[in-house]
């Protein structure tokens, strides 16, 4: 994390994303702009609906195609626009650059196919210089701290927990050696004490091999001691950006405070759970009574 | 306890046999009731088992037993709200099924009102199941696709209310949409026109329905967005003040079951390790499970 300020992965300019359906255009993503530093970490938080999983799959293409989803604007990867890109060329960019672990491992992993077996598709497609394909998935389990990885690889899917099936996502993910990675809300589909788990693992994972993270979540729970850079997403806009410690310490903007303010936390004794609605009110009238 | 159940128990026979559970795990606390002295619970379970046969080899024999939920003795009082929390496999939703009759009891007693439920058939038991109503946790495959709000609405009124017509019926369910803050407007829409918030929205006024009682809801909260959960909590909490409802609340996240119930048990590997009320567990918990629970919440 010696990384120098500037010294940008990846930046976007001016983002758009429409979705056309029945004659209707729908406007997903409106003008944003962000970018991430090598090493670092970018939270990009928002309810549902609010455009930050497509922004996650625009990135490397994987919206559907003209005329159905209309992306617009620049995606600069190691300086160069990913949006212009063919699709032949943005394969090569898939998984060996940029990486995804997706939200629900139990319907993104293949049920017909061992866990292993899944592994070394990835590893062979991504690199063919691996000659001891046994080893390497071994290696690349026993990194997600699997028990007895020897023993495990030749599971099913349905054979492992929730969390086993997301340690297998990001090996599957790591294998690749990518620099960036996307998480679009890898610990939303498990328990507590399993999210704490997986968290610790990316973290573990952040400063091993100092890779890029771009963690897509509604909770503003889990980005607290995980990321550098928060930028805040509402109906399709950044609505606020920054220093991941200065927004959760000092938001700015009243929907990130409603945001941050309807976590649940212990001990706090309240009658009524702050929602999104009661807290926007509150905060507003609150800057309007300051001002 | 019907004879096959007993006949389960007995050839099972395992070292944990009736008499060396009741000593009792080691919890670090004895107390089992969550009702004061002398007003008698609505809810006793008493010493409840559910054993689940593995079967295995060339002909599917029974090969073994997974203990579900072992053992578990718990009250909730009339108008309270009950915590039931635990990781994913501890045996906290089985137990919920149980007390609705989705699954057999191996052994236990189950007391509504001190009537032995645990062991009515299925037609003495049928007005149960107009008192006791669940909620679900995945608000995508509770509602089926195919039924209009309207039908998803009607249905538990045709089966408890046999006496209703289909206007007194369209009248119920677009005055149960207004009571979980829905448009009585919506009634012809199909779930797949909702988001997921107002799904569990429909999920609870289909509870709501039959005028129920009590009320378990099965991780209600956990598919949804955490700024959407906070509602959804919040309307369950008016509905409690305004009908009087009584709920055993099931859920992973200590944070939400700390915030809206009384008393709280916690469950690991089909035990509940440790049973107080919301602000003993939180001030002062005992069990080690306990407190790995509390580490996980997460915190600013």
């Amino acid at each position: 994390m010696s990384a120098s300020q500037g010294d940008k992965l990846l930046e976007v300019h001016n983002l758009r994303i429409d979705f056309e359906a029945h004659g209707e255009v729908h406007k997903a993503v409106q003008d944003i702009s962000f970018s991430i530093d090598k090493g670092r970490v970018l939270a990009v938080v928002g309810e549902s609906g609010s455009g930050k999983s497509v922004t996650g799959l625009s990135l490397t293409g994987l919206l559907p195609p003209p005329p159905v989803c209309r992306v617009q604007g620049q995606v600069f990867y190691q300086g160069k626009n990913l949006l212009q890109c063919s699709s032949k060329e943005l394969r090569r960019y898939r998984g060996r650059h940029i990486a995804y672990i997706f939200q629900e491992p139990g319907t993104a992993l293949n049920p017909v196919f061992t866990i292993g077996y899944q592994l070394a598709e990835a590893i062979r497609l991504h690199r063919p210089e691996v000659k001891d394909m046994r080893k390497e998935i071994i290696k690349a389990l026993d990194m997600v701290h699997i028990h007895q990885p020897e023993k495990r690889f030749q599971d099913y899917p349905h054979q492992l927990s929730g969390g086993m099936q997301q340690r297998v996502m990001i090996a599957m993910a790591l294998a690749c050696r990518p620099r960036l990675l996307v998480a679009d809300e890898p610990t939303t589909a498990l328990d507590v004490t399993i999210q704490a788990q997986i968290m610790d693992l990316l973290k573990e994972i952040r400063d091993k091999l100092g890779m890029s993270i771009m963690l897509i979540t509604h909770n503003f729970g889990i980005v607290s001691g995980f990321a550098h850079h928060v930028a805040v997403m509402l109906r399709g806009r950044i609505v606020e950006q920054g220093d991941a410690l200065q927004i959760m310490k000092n938001p700015a903007h009243p929907y990130t405070r409603a945001l941050i303010g309807c976590i649940p936390l212990l001990g706090r004794k309240l009658r009524r759970l702050p929602t999104i609605e009661s807290e926007y009110e509150r905060v507003s009238s609150e800057s309007s009574d300051n001002a | 306890m019907s004879a096959f159940h007993l006949k389960v128990l007995i050839m099972h026979n395992t070292s944990n046999s009736y008499s060396s559970a009741m000593a009792g795990p080691e919890t670090g606390r004895i107390s089992i009731s969550s009702s004061p002295e002398g007003i008698k619970p609505l809810l006793e379970v008493k010493n409840l088992k559910v054993y689940f046969p593995v079967h295995g080899g060339l002909l599917r024999r029974i090969r073994g037993y997974v203990h579900a939920v072992d053992d578990v003795s718990f009250n909730v009082s009339s108008g309270s709200t009950v915590g039931l929390v635990g990781e994913s496999g501890s045996g906290k939703t089985t137990i919920g099924r149980c007390l609705v009759r989705l699954i057999r009891p191996t052994a236990g007693s189950i007391r509504y009102l001190g009537v032995e439920t645990g062991s009515l058939s299925k037609k003495t038991f049928f007005p149960y199941r107009k008192k006791i109503q669940m909620i679900f946790q995945d608000p995508f495959n509770s509602l089926n696709p195919r039924m209009s709000v309207e039908q998803i609405l009607g249905e538990p009124l045709s089966i408890h209310f046999p006496q209703m017509n289909i206007e007194q019926r369209r009248d119920r369910a677009a005055g149960l949409l207004r009571q979980v803050g829905l448009d009585p407007d919506h009634l012809r829409r199909y779930p797949h026109q909702f988001s997921g918030g107002q799904r569990q929205r429909i999920g609870i006024a289909r509870a709501l329905a039959v005028e129920p009682e009590f009320i378990i809801c099965d991780e209600p909260v956990s598919a949804l967005d955490v700024s959407v959960q906070a509602t959804i909590i919040n309307l369950l909490q008016d509905l409690q003040e305004e009908l009087g409802l009584t709920y055993l609340f099931i859920a992973h996240d200590l944070a939400i079951v700390e915030h809206i119930s009384n008393y709280v048990l916690v469950m690991n590997q089909g035990k509940i390790v440790e049973q107080a009320s919301a602000e003993d567990i939180y001030r002062s918990p005992q069990h080690p499970y306990t407190i790995k629970l509390l580490e996980a919440v997460p915190r600013l």
